[in-house]
């Protein structure tokens, strides 16, 4: 990373918690949640809003590891929905208002909990604190007014809130729910008198959206796709409607968990207290939620001219290996670094969090497939054009393909080891028949597993997988019989195949990739083809020869291959937001 | 040949120094506590420049050597703040810093420095790149060994060593006393008070600590002997633990009071003000105030950790006081009570004879009162001559007696410090 980045410019006022004590120590939070979503007026339309599924989202994504929750009692959370509900023009300043007549008492209260100050208080102590006086002859780790300033100023309570919750569908076949909305985030501030006050410190938006077919089955089982749904190792039943909500509900959910740790003071932060080479050692760990391959900024501090400290981020690390400080405190997390120069003991690792999942765009050219000019031929009812005039016909595609890859690492223990599910979309190399007024493309969908190996900044990766092409021709043809009657039809053989590829990719910025690599795909003959014609699906495959006399299905495509050599280059990017949710139920298994 | 070695070692021997200077750089530091009478607590800061012809080199090799470079200094900075900085070091003098300088890459020698350091954080508090990257900055925790700090000096002559001191003139003997409104008694207020009990344990701990002898004054009778009556203490009549030193023969008192206040958040901090008086005189010889960390309950542990933070440097100050009364000798205070018999031809000849008396006995004396009652002095003597009260009051009773006055002198009250006498009519 030759570029220095510049995070924070006057560190004494952004990150004075970070300074007031050791740099870098990240102080645990209290957090309370008001066990509610807050509805902006006429948000949730026609759609039954289901609140249980909501709140155990929130809980996962948003109650992590690195908070302790205050459990407030219900009358209060009752009368503060009561409050809230009788504001005449509810924005986050009147919540604020509400909020710091309702439960901040209930708060300072569980702050002042003897048996919370016990377990919160040896946490916020310096290492020095240790060897004082007081710790080592008096035997006394009681708080001292500088640690209980920063744990009564360290209570921070949420609500989530959904600005729209729309349900559209365009027939029995189609459902989509869109959820807008997000989170506040007020911190609770005490004064030494006792007194307090609640401030916002976020107002975060986000989306979900979910699109399903209802009426889907699974195709071996016949069942139905959407009467299921699953999260970790829980499972409960559901209508499509539903399924299709909770869908849309967990890409919101964790996109929100994202934008939490975001906030400065919720940023997982430590000093480096081991420094091998390019691999460091620092205190954080399964206690506070650090999972394998999460990344962090290098963080130095820098005397600029006028003699103020400024925080520049001057490297990325990712973690190796994650402490588990839970039974031992001196479990520390291991990271290679990946981005700047070697850095020394007492540096600042920052976190950066990321959804834990990344989105690659290659672009690139498939070359040694084989779609020859008799697997053009449309129907005889179509008068049998062949849409490719030459008669070697395609030999290779260009093309790009988007990949989503799940990071299964912090549940299998193997670091870089992704789950893959990529699209592309292809366009053969070939002469098109002007007559047909045809669009060929191929649409291979696939899932895999890659493993990349790091080295430094650069990575290579191997990845295998498999899944079906689908070569389509689409346009419109004139047919002459008695009257040219012109049709529009889409053509579609659909192909198992499989595949591995190598990739090299070299790591720009933390979040940024370039790759280049190769892969070769197996195409398979086809399973099935299908014409449609005017929203007309004619089943070519059972039927071949009556659309096509004197030939048959198996002896025409026996020799078409939709796979072959390909070489692409492209970028990968760790996204930290998306509004679909990929992969989600994998989230509680994370361990590692 | 010869020659050309020399030059060549004088040439590495100025460029090591260059190279490796013995003193920090930073000498920045900062006193967090005390956190027993031998050790405390510093915040340090250490520097480092980097070393090389350009920028580049500079930057690299304070990415490489930085680190270890910079907490070298800190602990450097650290030991050099307990010998010299803050308003109490233990090199107090000139003549002590000039004799440490001989020894100052002994004392700042990386290998020696660790020696004092018994306890480093391990995480820094604070890590800056200063100068552009060229330079790093950081500051760490350190607890000193400032006992071993001290014997060492002691060791090499820099500053005098407390048996030497007790040799001389023997152990200074202090009482330490809460401080209490005018007719009250201190004692009372030791028995009463649970706060002032501890803060004065402390305080007796860190004195036996150092061995010096300390007199514990809980005992009631003491104040028995004491007949104010028949002495003339001016307006500190009524100042009882002046009294009681005086009158138990302590050379230094240490006076305290405490005061527990709110620090916010529920809790609250014990500040604790510690006064040393020198008994014959009455004279400050050092006053500092204590401050506890706020927290809730636990005052004991409040009450100690003030007392620590103030004693301390109370103690420097009575410990130079003690050295400074090597050169002056030992200090005695001597009250003369003539009685009201005598005519005023008869008081001036039995006051000249006592003056002379002083000046031929004592190194150097002051007058304090002269009256027609009261003659009251404060003499330094030799301590090999007069290292017990019992000889002075001799001396001055044998001299008296040669001047063949009209008056008698006899002993009303004589103790460590203070000979009460009386000149009474024949």
């Amino acid at each position: 990373m030759k570029t220095t980045k510049i995070i924070v410019v006057i560190i004494f006022v952004c990150l004075g918690n970070i300074l007031s004590a050791q740099q870098g120590k990240y102080v645990r939070k209290s957090v309370s949640s008001l066990e509610s979503v807050w509805f902006k007026p006429g948000s949730v339309g026609g759609l039954q809003f289901d609140s249980k599924t909501f709140d155990k989202f929130i809980d996962f994504y948003i109650e992590i590891e690195r908070f302790d929750y205050n459990t407030l009692p219900a009358n209060l959370l009752q009368e503060f929905r009561r409050e809230a509900n009788s504001i005449e023009e509810v924005s986050a300043d009147a919540l604020s208002e509400v909020l710091q007549n309702t439960v901040t008492s209930k708060i300072v209260e569980i702050l002042n909990d003897p048996d919370v100050m016990k377990e919160r208080g040896e946490a916020l102590k310096d290492e020095s604190a240790f060897q004082s006086f007081a710790a080592t002859k008096a035997k006394s780790l009681g708080l001292t007014t500088d640690e209980l300033k920063t744990l009564m100023n360290s209570a921070y309570i949420y609500l989530p809130f959904i600005s729209s919750a729309k349900k559209e569908s365009e027939g029995a076949d189609d459902l989509s729910i869109t959820l807008e909305g997000g989170i506040i985030w007020w911190q609770m501030k005490m004064a030494g008198d006792g007194s307090t006050s609640v401030e916002q410190v976020l107002s975060a938006t986000t989306k979900g959206y979910s699109v399903i077919d209802p009426t889907a089955k699974a195709p071996i089982t016949k069942e139905p796709l959407y009467n299921k749904f699953k999260f970790g190792t829980e499972e409960w039943s559901t209508t499509p409607t539903q399924y299709c909500q909770n869908d849309a509900m967990l890409a919101f959910a964790k996109n929100l968990g994202v934008k939490t740790k975001e906030i400065d003071d919720f940023k997982l932060q430590a000093q480096i207290v081991e420094a091998d080479g390019k691999k460091y050692a620092f205190p954080l760990g399964f206690k506070e939620g650090v999972h394998l391959d999460d990344g962090f900024h290098i963080v130095e501090f820098m005397e600029d001219e006028q003699g103020n400290e400024v925080a520049e981020q001057i490297g990325f690390v990712r973690v190796a290996k994650t402490g588990d400080n839970k039974s031992d405190p001196n479990n520390f997390t291991y990271a290679n670094q990946l981005l700047g120069s070697k850095v020394s003991e007492g540096t600042v690792v920052m976190e950066h969090p990321r959804l834990g999942m990344d989105a690659r765009i290659k672009f690139g050219m498939i070359s040694g497939m084989n779609i020859s000019r008799s697997h053009s031929q449309l129907p005889n009812f179509l008068g049998g054009e062949y849409i490719f005039v030459d008669d070697e016909g395609a030999t290779s595609a260009i093309g790009a393909n988007i990949t989503f890859a799940y990071n299964l690492a912090p549940i299998i223990g193997v670091s870089q080891t992704f789950l893959d599910i990529d699209m592309g979309f292809f366009m053969p190399v070939v002469e098109i028949n002007p007559n047909a007024e045809a669009f060929p493309f191929i649409i291979p969908i696939n899932f895999g597993v890659t493993k990349k190996i790091q080295f430094g900044k650069s990575n290579l990766g191997v990845g295998v997988n498999g899944g079906f092409d689908m070569f389509s021709m689409a346009g419109t043809i004139t047919v002459s019989t008695v009257s040219s009657t012109e049709y529009t039809y889409a053509y579609s053989i659909m192909a198992l195949g499989f595949g591995a590829s190598v990739n090299y990719e070299m790591l720009l910025t933390p979040d940024l990739s370039f790759n280049i690599g190769a892969g070769y795909r197996l195409g398979l003959a086809p399973l099935s083809a299908s014409i449609t014609i005017d929203e007309t699906e004619y089943d070519l495959t059972e039927n071949y020869t009556t659309y096509f006399p004197g030939k048959d299905f198996d002896e025409t495509f026996e020799d078409l291959n939709l796979g072959g050599l390909g070489i692409n280059l492209g970028i990968n990017y760790a996204l930290g937001e998306l509004p679909i949710n990929l992969f989600g139920f994998l989230d509680p298994l994370k361990k590692h | 040949m010869n020659k050309t070695k020399n030059i060549l070692t004088l040439f590495l021997i100025i460029s090591f120094s260059f190279l490796y200077p013995q003193m920090p750089v930073s000498k920045q530091a900062t006193l967090i506590e005390s956190i027993s009478s031998a050790e405390v607590m510093i915040e340090a800061t250490g520097i480092y420049k980097g070393k090389g012809k350009s920028d580049r080199k500079k930057k690299k090799d304070v990415e490489k050597n930085g680190m270890s470079r910079a907490a070298k200094d800190a602990k450097k900075s650290a030991v050099y703040f307990v010998l010299f900085g803050g308003t109490d070091p233990l090199l107090s003098t000139v003549d002590e810093q000039q004799k440490f300088g001989a020894h100052e890459g002994f004392y700042f020698n990386s290998d020696n420095v660790s020696n004092y350091i018994t306890y480093e954080d391990t995480q820094v508090i604070k890590k800056v790149k200063i100068d552009g990257g060229k330079g790093l900055r950081l500051v760490k925790r350190f607890k000193v060994n400032k006992e071993l700090l001290t014997k060492d000096l002691e060791a090499r002559n820099i500053i005098a060593a407390r048996a030497d001191l007790a040799e001389t003139i023997g152990n200074p003997f202090i009482m330490v006393l809460p401080s209490v409104p005018k007719g009250q008694s201190p004692i009372d207020a030791l028995r009463t008070n649970p706060a002032y009990k501890h803060a004065a344990a402390v305080v007796e701990s860190y004195l036996t600590a150092r061995q010096y002898d300390v007199i514990v004054p809980e005992q009631q009778e003491s104040m028995e002997s004491l007949n104010a009556a028949q002495m003339d203490l001016g307006d500190r009549e009524e100042d009882y633990a002046y009294q009681l030193a005086l009158s138990i023969g302590s050379d230094v008192y240490i006076e305290f009071s405490g005061v527990e206040e709110d620090a916010g958040y529920g809790t609250k901090k014990y500040a604790l003000t510690a006064r040393a008086y020198e008994t014959t005189t009455a004279r400050l010889l050092g006053t500092e105030t204590g401050y506890s960390q706020g927290r809730k309950g636990e005052l004991m542990v409040s009450v100690e950790e003030a007392m620590n933070d103030a004693i301390d440097k109370v103690l420097s100050r009575v410990t130079n006081y003690w050295k400074k009364d090597v050169d002056k000798g030992i200090q005695y205070k001597l009250i003369f009570n003539l009685s009201t018999d005598f005519d005023e031809d008869q008081i001036e000849e039995i006051q000249f004879a006592l003056m002379d008396a002083i000046e031929e006995m004592s190194k150097s004396s002051k007058e304090n009162i002269v009256t027609n009652q009261t003659v009251d002095y404060l003499i330094w003597c030799d301590p090999k001559k007069y290292d017990k009260s019992s000889k002075v009051y001799r001396y001055v009773k044998k001299y008296f007696k040669q001047e063949e006055t009209e008056g008698t002198l006899r002993k009303v009250n004589v103790n460590r410090k203070m000979i009460l006498l009386k000149v009474d009519y024949e």
